[in-house]
């Protein structure tokens, strides 16, 4: 089995119009990641890495426009419910942790799929799957008497076939970024029904992320998905409910490769050391994902307080009254709020250990 | 659009349908399933009539010696076992149909009616052997398993002979004058039955405990057992191999159980030469009633099972769940002799296990032989009792003897029992 011909990608000079939009490359210097822009990128923060601004570079992509767009069905500032509820259980959180700062520094991003058309031919075989019922009993025994349930179970029946296939399959998407793995656990795949035809305007004012891996790199996984389509189709021909250990041994003819852009925001604040954390937000639910980090700076300064005032209390309590009721009661109240003074570190480190910072691929770690 | 290349399918692979177009699916070929055809018995050699001979372990001649073994092979307790699927539960109600009442006899052309349950015939006009195993409505449904007959039929008088003697509650002339010389050798169609039970109790358990108290009446230290009960809940699992259930409702089911001690491990593959010269019989009990009765005895099997799992004798407000797992059937055939004998104008049934000999059937009872014994047995107690009684009355000792009497009453009542349903027994059908 050899690799069927596959397209090549052109460089794309700077200050470029491209797809019948005036689209720019734009690249981050920190972390490499390509994007195409409307306008001028500077001051555009790069909404993968927040670590540096977009600056004009050229790019390698195919010059051809997008077959397909999901557009972004509401505006961000329609999430900022789902941006409050996302912010508010963190107890002792940064200053710019804040659900209104989100939804403001949210940027509209476009991610990149290839669709893949083309046509299977070869042979398969599979182990298939038949759901067949058995009838099952139960018995219940209280009081002298037994009463007697009938179950039916569902059991699979597992026989080899094998054959051959030709079959034609369209739009078959698979990612054309490497940060798209890490991207569609938080936003889930890509839903080609929601699509509409591309349009220039559809892109307004959002960021489409170059792709960075071109067909000859992406092929494997478009492969995977070619094979995955057909396991499906020879599941179906062969009458079963399930298929396993499904192998195909095919050429792939009649290639077509375009393009799907997938919506999603990209947000970010800064945490207690200044730097920015990622948050993603889902472009039709608003849910909002990424690491919610407490500051640990404020749970300090809550603690120092603390400490602070179990001090003078013990004080109070030892220099001048130490046996008088006042005395004692300032002891007590005193130790207790020295040990509870420990509260906030301990809650900001255990929080901050079950939180998981957002990278991908094309981030530096 | 279908694939254009030619493609050879791997051997024993053949194409069936699909549903999708562009694919093309192939299958295992499916074994060859021997449609059941009515054959035959007659010898190649000479022409005369061949039967299963039990000496012989295979098809023979008596005219010219001609012996053939039987294509089968032994499988034992490996042989295949099926699931309840309800497609199988369902054609078995079914049963075998009653179409093919009617075959011609290919050696005299008679046409003989077979009884509805008959699965071999033996033609009263040529005494051809023929076997015909009707089409189920299941390929599964069909015998694929038996036990061939081991004993051999001209050891049976002198067997039967040796039972009849035995016992001492029999007429002293039912061994001179009961004659069992002819036995008809049968194969009876059998369901057995593999399943693993989880059964979940839970039961109040009590346990003694010795307690001492003081005895305001007697002014003295006592002692004294309690039970102190609590809820407690176990899970036991039973295993159950084999367990076998007539197909036949036209046997003594009381007799039948008597003789079931079959080594499943000397099972073989069906073969129509097995039937040669025998009879066999189609099940009309269908497999979802046959499990019906499999379980009644299964659950009281996991109830016994539960118990034993409680450390205690102390049970009270018992429950539990019978969860029935890997339930599997098959349907097989296994030997059995039937006989009769005529004793004072009643009839009287007789089985033999035809692989290990075992016999069992219903034997006449002298009864006069069994209030003799009731009365011996009854009458010390009674007497003693009496004696204690009658003492007491007087103002003597009757306390010792009234408490014997009282106490061999008991002994001699419960052995009198004992015979008196031994008695019924023997003359149950």
């Amino acid at each position: 089995m050899s690799t069927p011909p596959l397209p090549s990608v052109e460089i794309i000079p700077e200050t470029s119009q491209l797809w019948s939009a005036s689209l720019q490359p734009a690249g981050c210097p920190h972390c490499g990641t390509g994007f195409l822009i409307t306008g001028d990128p500077a001051g555009q923060r790069c909404p993968a890495c927040w670590k540096a601004n977009l600056a004009p570079q050229p790019a390698r992509l195919r010059p051809e426009a997008p077959e397909l767009v999901i557009p972004f069905p509401r505006t961000v500032r329609d999430f900022l419910p789902q941006a409050q509820k996302f912010v508010q259980p963190v107890w002792l959180r940064p200053d710019d942790l804040q659900a209104e700062r989100l939804i403001q520094r949210a940027v509209p991003v476009y991610l990149p799929h290839w669709l893949v058309d083309g046509r299977v031919k070869g042979d398969w075989q599979a182990q298939v799957g038949f759901d067949y019922q058995v009838q099952s009993s139960q018995e219940r025994y209280t009081g002298s008497n037994w009463q007697v349930q009938k179950t039916v179970e569902t059991r699979i029946r597992w026989e080899p076939r094998l054959g051959q296939i030709e079959r034609r399959y369209e739009n078959l998407a698979t990612p054309a970024s490497s940060a798209a793995n890490a991207l569609l656990q938080r936003i889930g795949a890509p839903d080609p029904r929601q699509s509409k035809p591309y349009q220039p305007e559809l892109l307004q004012n959002a960021l489409v992320r170059i792709p960075d891996l071109p067909p000859d790199s992406a092929w494997p996984a478009a492969r995977a998905r070619f094979e995955q389509a057909a396991a499906e189709s020879c599941q179906v021909a062969a009458g079963g409910q399930n298929i396993d250990q499904f192998r195909l041994d095919a050429e792939y003819h009649a290639l077509q490769w375009t393009q799907l852009l997938q919506p999603y925001y990209a947000s970010a604040y800064r945490d207690d050391d200044g730097r920015l954390q990622t948050i993603l937000i889902h472009p039709f639910s608003g849910e909002l994902s990424g690491p919610r980090l407490a500051s640990t700076r404020k749970a300090w300064v809550v603690s120092g307080i603390a400490i602070l005032i179990a001090v003078i209390l013990l004080a109070i309590g030892l220099i001048a009254a130490p046996l008088s009721p006042l005395g004692i009661l300032a002891i007590i109240f005193g130790l207790v709020t020295a040990v509870s003074a420990l509260a906030p570190i301990l809650w900001a480190w255990n929080w901050n250990r079950h939180q998981t910072p957002f990278l991908t691929a094309d981030q530096p770690r | 659009m279908s694939p254009s290349s030619p493609w050879n399918s791997p051997a024993g692979f053949i194409p069936v349908e699909t549903k999708l177009e562009g694919i093309t699916v192939y299958a295992p070929r499916p074994p060859e399933v021997e449609q059941p055809t009515a054959s035959t018995y007659k010898c190649p050699s000479c022409g005369g009539t061949t039967r299963y001979e039990v000496s012989a372990g295979g098809v023979a001649c008596e005219h010219c010696g001609y012996t053939q073994p039987p294509a089968a092979q032994q499988v034992g307790r490996a042989a295949q076992d099926f699931e309840f699927t309800l497609q199988t539960v369902a054609a078995a109600e079914h049963g075998w149909g009653i179409d093919h009442r009617e075959l011609l006899c290919e050696s005299c052309g008679a046409a003989l009616a077979i009884p509805e349950a008959a699965l071999s015939i033996t033609c009263p006009f040529c005494a051809s052997n023929r076997v015909n195993i009707r089409q189920a409505p299941a390929d599964i449904l069909r015998p694929r398993y038996l036990i061939p007959f081991k004993i051999q039929p001209t050891a049976l008088p002198a067997a039967s002979s040796a039972w009849l003697k035995q016992g001492w509650f029999h007429p002293a002339e039912l061994a001179a004058s009961a004659i069992l010389s002819h036995f008809s050798g049968i194969y009876i169609p059998f369901w057995t039955f593999d399943c693993l039970i989880q059964a979940d109790w839970k039961a109040e358990v009590g346990y003694e405990r010795t307690e001492s108290y003081y005895d305001a009446a007697d002014k003295s230290w006592k002692t004294r057992t309690r039970i102190d009960w609590r809820w407690e809940d176990g899970r036991v699992g039973v295993q159950t191999d084999d367990q076998l259930i007539p197909g036949s409702s036209h046997l003594s089911w009381k007799i039948l159980e008597r003789i079931l001690n079959f080594n499943l491990g000397a099972m073989v593959t069906y073969s129509p030469d097995f039937l040669a010269g025998w009879q066999a019989h189609a099940y009309d009990i269908p497999l979802d009633k046959a499990w019906d009765v499999a379980r009644e005895q299964l659950r009281l099997r996991a109830k016994d099972a539960c118990y034993k799992d409680i450390p205690t004798s102390h049970v009270r407000n018992f429950s539990m769940v019978a969860d029935y797992q890997d339930e599997t059937w098959r349907f097989v055939l296994l030997p059995v002799y039937l006989s009769a004998y005529r004793f004072q104008e009643k009839v009287y049934q007789v089985m033999v296990n035809g692989q290990t000999g075992a016999i069992a059937g219903q034997k006449p009872v002298a009864w006069w032989k069994i209030w003799l014994a009731i009365a011996g047995l009854l009458s010390p107690g009674l007497l003693l009792t009496l004696i204690g009684l009658f003492t007491l009355i007087l103002g003597g000792l009757g306390v010792l003897p009234l408490i014997l009497g009282i106490l061999l009453l008991a002994g001699g009542g419960a052995l009198a029992l004992m015979i008196y349903r031994q008695a019924l027994q023997s003359e149950a059908a």
